[in-house]
């Protein structure tokens, strides 16, 4: 049967049952709709994780020494070789920064904190959150910068402020207490007061003269692209053979893994939502054949062959599915656009911190998902006009006549 | 057949009729006509079985992980409620306490509802071995109340926990970091109430591992004298941890104990001393409660469809029974009463599979393999028991059995505008 | 009062079809005395369903008036309507005349328990009513289980089991053979006979004719003889 005429019959045989295939469009755009809206807020709170997680002084990739996680002191610092940064020729790199970061002590005349004390040039640091903080009074001015920068809540825990002084006291190489006082050149205001409490940056030679080491504790990378890492490892670890390089995944598995959830989630919404729609579907497609038993077998009397009777039938099924997705993708484009630009979710603010994301939450509709939805659609429309369509097949003329 | 017969049938007047039938029919007619189409029955019917296992499932398991979250949650450090100076949870300082500690407590530990009551006193100090020293949190504890509200002293992996006055318990973390090891002193160095210095020295007796890096190496516990004595509090304390019988009494329990607190106590609940976990809590139920609804709509319009298309078919048949003289009311009935069956048989299977499945399952609990680090980081227990009760079981039923019923009365309406003479000249 | 069942007055039905409109039926004075056996004759389409419909209630006139059994039909409203069919008036269509889930007992207890009839009677009475058929034997068989020939003596059965004041009947052998037309066509006669029922048929069959005690002609809407 030729293509045209298959599709021009198909067509008027849904328009005649306009209620009944209209309820089924409806349904499966409701479906699409829901998994689409779903997905773009998994999507974008994966995202937003990730990036998080990231922009957090991880990185793509980290180099650190093998003891470092379980043992954090500068005792686990390295000094990478001069140029090592070669090894990187052939890698898309958006950035690296050498840090030291140690575990201190810092005390006002009122209080006293546990924290992380951060050394860094701040020119390298473009690639984390510090690159882009908003910071009150003055940012540091370079690696030699002997002020620190706090977090906000962290200078209000301590009562104290922009220009005074606080004291700092951390273990050296040795093991031995080293203790300095160093003035506030700024209070800085992060997405997360998590990370306003634990984070004292200064200049990276501040910290080595007060460690008396010129060791640093990691090597953050900051690629241009997810795809880039394996490579990087694999160059990386030439260079920093007696040394941990780690990519974002091993670093924080927890957000990792929420990614995974993320992609996972699409197929699991997909199919427990779909798998409901499916009895539906089936069932309008087969009362649809039953319908037309008469119909069919006068055509298989005629000469029709049973293929064209199975084309009939998928190509309908095919045609409803293709309809609902459509209009479900729309619809979910058109739910999205108001929000792309971002949804205000204060009123969960110690969640969305806690799991490392910020208030404005930005969802995410990725047009490979809908790619994705579209196509399980019509495997899903096939599928589901299997058993219909055998039925069709087994209508003879003589069937037909009975009736 | 003898003329006679006919002559002999029984002469009656017809009664007062209404054109009603009594349900007993009405169920009987419904009934077979609903095994009329078999295949579609069974297709609809399925349809309501598979979204009544799914919904059931997933809000067993939704709740009962709930529940698992809070009770983990709220017995690793918080308890259910806490009383405290009314700005220390906003500043934890030293200075915010609560003067009359131990006088407060023995009355907390009468009041209603409290099953177990134990004082705290935390301050910020460095914890040194030798030369060697970490920043932490050292909270004073009483070794015999703490273990009733908190998880922290049945984490020990080596030693005892708090045997003597001047024991110390700390993370292993920690120990490994300080090179400690059980029997050794530590000195502990921080700023007291009136901004002394506060110092203290302590024999660490027992080791914990939480799973959490960072906990381990910045709490540590220690008999709550000692830090009373170590930080000028005298008879102070920070915190009362209260546990109620359940999680869920907390708020009631925590606004009866508000008004016979002191002037500078106030009483927090787990909802507000843990915002993220209820927040967390609400954030998955709206999720869960998307899915429910996209799923328990969808089956509803393929019950709606199923019957479009019954209604449609039997048109004619409709015609004849409006032509004998039955109320279009009463066809509706039908209809809807079909749709009532059609509900009872995807329910019964769908219950059928999922309650057996869930009240198995909440008996024994589920592992959650391989989310160890979920677990710790996510504030969820090990085994999920799925929470069997009216609402997980009977929510998805019920709304389906008005989504049911409205999807079978709105195709059923279209039989009030049947003009009877078009449905008898329908073409079958 | 007068003695017919049924009387039409200056009856008109136009059906607007397309901007055309078809006058199925064009004025017609027409009357039916108790105990007549009328057959409406004529060419398709002239007219016969649309009058036994507007009779029967299940259409309304556009223009003038209806009485079956004294009461006006255009007065009644369509629960009334509904009621004057239960009660007064057995309808037998041409096909597809039973429930096809219930029974043939049960097809005619169905009318009597709309009626509200109890259970005891209902049966009594079916059962009695399809044994004056011949059709007591097959009283427990489903419409797909029956010939069309016994399926129309089951619809007949109910439509006489309320002892109605009119038996319409549109076509009633248009789905059978001669012989069990002839049967048919005997037991409406002796109906007619025998329990004086009002019978009203319309039909294109020469032989149903020959049954009538009267017959009308329809052409075009009109009647055109008597
Ligand atoms: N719903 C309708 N819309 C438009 N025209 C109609 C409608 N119903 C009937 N007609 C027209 O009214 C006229 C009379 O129809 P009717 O069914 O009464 O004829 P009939 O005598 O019963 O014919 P037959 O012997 O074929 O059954 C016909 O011309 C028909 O086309
Ligand atoms: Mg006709």
């Amino acid at each position: 049967m030729p293509l045209k005429l298959l599709l021009q019959l198909s067509w008027r045989n849904l328009w005649r049952h306009r209620r009944r295939n209209g309820i089924m469009v409806l349904a499966i755009a409701l479906a699409v709709t829901g998994v689409m809206l779903m997905n773009t807020l998994m999507r974008g709170m994966a995202a937003e994780m990730r990036e998080a997680a990231i922009d957090n002084l991880t990185g793509h990739i980290k180099v650190i020494h093998p003891g470092y996680m379980a043992d954090p002191g500068i005792g686990r610092g390295f000094e990478p070789e001069q140029g090592w940064e070669q090894a990187l020729a052939d890698v898309p790199v958006a950035g690296w920064a050498q840090r030291v970061r140690v575990p201190a002590v810092i005390m006002s005349e009122r209080e006293t904190r546990g924290v992380q004390l951060v050394g860094v040039d701040p020119a390298q640091e473009t690639i984390s959150f510090l690159g882009s903080l908003s910071v009150d009074g003055e940012a540091l001015s370079g690696a030699e910068d002997r002020r620190i920068i706090v977090g906000a809540t962290l200078a209000e825990q301590l009562e104290t402020s922009v220009g005074r002084r606080l004291v700092i006291m951390t273990q050296g190489a040795d093991g031995l207490n080293r203790e300095a006082g160093y003035r506030i050149a700024g209070t800085y205001d992060a997405d997360s007061n998590a990370l306003e409490k634990v984070f004292v940056f200064t200049g990276a030679q501040t910290v080595a003269r007060l460690l008396e080491s010129p060791a640093v504790t990691e090597v953050s990378l900051r690629l241009e692209s997810d795809d880039d890492i394996p490579l990087a490892l694999a160059e990386l670890g030439a260079v920093f053979e007696d040394l941990d390089v780690k990519a974002w995944q091993d670093l924080e598995p927890q957000v990792a893994s929420m990614v995974l959830v993320a992609d996972f989630g699409l197929y699991i919404m997909y199919f427990v939502i779909m798998g409901a729609l499916v009895f539906g579907l089936v069932n309008a497609l087969v009362t649809a054949v039953m319908e037309r038993v008469r119909e069919l077998g006068m055509l298989r009397a005629l000469g029709m062959r049973p293929r064209s009777v199975v084309a009939q039938v998928v190509v309908e099924s095919t045609l409803v599915m293709t309809a609902g997705v459509v209009a479900g993708l729309a619809l979910a484009v058109v739910c999205y656009l108001p929000f792309s630009g971002g949804i205000d979710l204060s009123a969960f603010s110690e969640t969305m911190q806690m799991m490392g994301v910020r208030n404005i939450f930005t969802p995410r509709l990725e047009v490979a998902d809908m790619v994705i939805v579209f196509v399980l659609s019509l495997v899903l429309g096939v599928l589901a006009s299997l058993y219909p369509a055998r039925r069709a097949v087994k209508v003879t003329p003589l069937d037909a006549m009975r009736r | 057949m003898a003329a006679a017969d006919i002559a002999q049938a029984p002469p009656v007047a017809a009664p007062a009729a209404t054109g009603s039938v009594g349900i007993g029919l009405h169920m009987r007619v419904a009934w077979r006509n609903l095994w009329r189409n078999r295949r579609r029955t069974w297709l609809t019917a399925s349809g309501i079985a598979f979204s009544i296992f799914l919904c059931v499932v997933f809000m067993s398991f939704q709740l009962g992980s709930y529940d698992g979250m809070i009770d983990t949650a709220t017995g690793m450090m918080s308890g259910h409620m806490q009383v405290q100076h009314e700005d220390y949870f906003d500043d934890p300082k030293v200075a915010n306490r609560i003067v009359a500690g131990s006088e407060l407590l023995r009355e907390l530990e009468e009041a209603p509802g409290v099953v177990a009551a134990a004082p705290r006193v935390e301050g910020f100090a460095l914890v040194s071995v030798g030369e060697r020293s970490f920043g932490g949190l050292v909270m004073g504890v009483d070794p015999v109340r703490e273990p009733e509200v908190s998880a922290l002293s049945k984490q020990i992996v080596e030693g005892e926990y708090l045997p003597r006055t001047d024991s110390a318990y700390v993370g292993k973390a920690l120990a490994t970091n300080l090179g400690l090891k059980i029997g050794d002193e530590i000195f502990v160095m921080g700023s007291a109430l009136e901004g002394g210095v506060a110092a203290a020295l302590f024999t660490v007796d027992g080791l914990f591992d939480t799973g959490q890096v960072e906990l381990d190496r910045s709490i540590m516990q220690v008999p709550l004298s000692a830090v009373q004595s170590a930080f000028d509090l005298g008879d102070s304390v920070h915190r009362i941890v209260l546990m109620a019988e359940n999680a869920n009494d907390a708020t009631a329990i925590a606004q009866g104990l508000a008004p016979t607190l002191p002037d500078e106590a106030r009483v927090l609940d787990w909802d507000k001393l843990l915002p993220e976990l209820r927040q967390m809590i609400q954030m998955d139920a709206v999720s869960g409660l998307i899915i429910y609804v996209l799923l328990l709509a969808i089956v509803t319009l393929s019950v709606a469809n199923s019957f479009t298309m019954t209604v449609f078919e039997r048109t004619r048949e409709f015609g004849m029974l409006i032509a004998i003289g039955m109320r279009p009311g009463g066809i509706v009935a039908m209809i809807v009463i079909e749709a009532l069956c059609m509900w009872a048989v995807g329910t019964a299977i769908g219950a059928a599979i999922s309650y057996s499945l869930m009240i198995g399952l909440g008996a024994v609990g589920v592992p959650i393999a391989g989310l160890e680090d979920m677990a710790g980081q996510f504030m969820m227990p090990e085994r999920i028991h799925p929470e069997v009760s009216f609402f997980t079981l009977g929510t998805a039923p019920v709304v389906l059995l008005v989504g049911t019923l409205v999807a079978g009365l709105i195709p059923a309406l279209r039989v009030r505008r049947l003009k009877p003479v078009e449905a008898l000249r329908e073409e079958e | 009062m007068t003695q017919h069942v049924v009387e039409c007055q200056g009856v008109s039905r136009t059906y607007q079809d397309d901007a055309v409109p078809v006058h199925a039926l064009r004025d017609v004075d027409f009357a039916v005395d108790s105990g007549e056996f009328v057959s409406l004759a004529g060419p398709s389409g002239s007219g016969k369903s649309t009058l036994l419909h507007v009779i029967g209630g299940l259409d309304r006139p556009n223009a003038g008036a209806i009485t079956v059994d004294g009461e006006d039909i255009n007065a009644l409203g369509d629960s009334e309507l509904a009621d004057l069919r239960l009660n007064k008036i057995g309808f037998v269509f041409q096909a597809y005349n039973l429930i096809p889930v219930l029974s043939a007992q049960e097809n005619v207890e169905f009318i009597m328990q709309l009626q509200g009839i109890d259970a005891a009677e209902r049966g009594d009475r079916a059962l009695g009513t399809l044994d004056s058929l011949g059709m007591r034997d097959l009283a427990d068989r489903r419409p797909g289980e029956m010939s069309g020939g016994q399926q129309q003596r089951v619809a007949i059965a109910r439509a006489i089991v309320t002892n109605p004041v009119l038996l319409l009947a549109d076509e009633p052998s248009a789905n059978l053979d001669t012989g069990t037309t002839g049967e048919l066509l005997e037991l409406l006669k002796r109906l007619n006979k025998e329990r004086g029922v009002t019978i009203l048929t319309a039909t294109h069959d020469p032989m149903v004719m020959g049954y009538a005690s009267r017959q009308v002609h329809l052409r075009d809407g009109e009647i055109v003889s008597e």
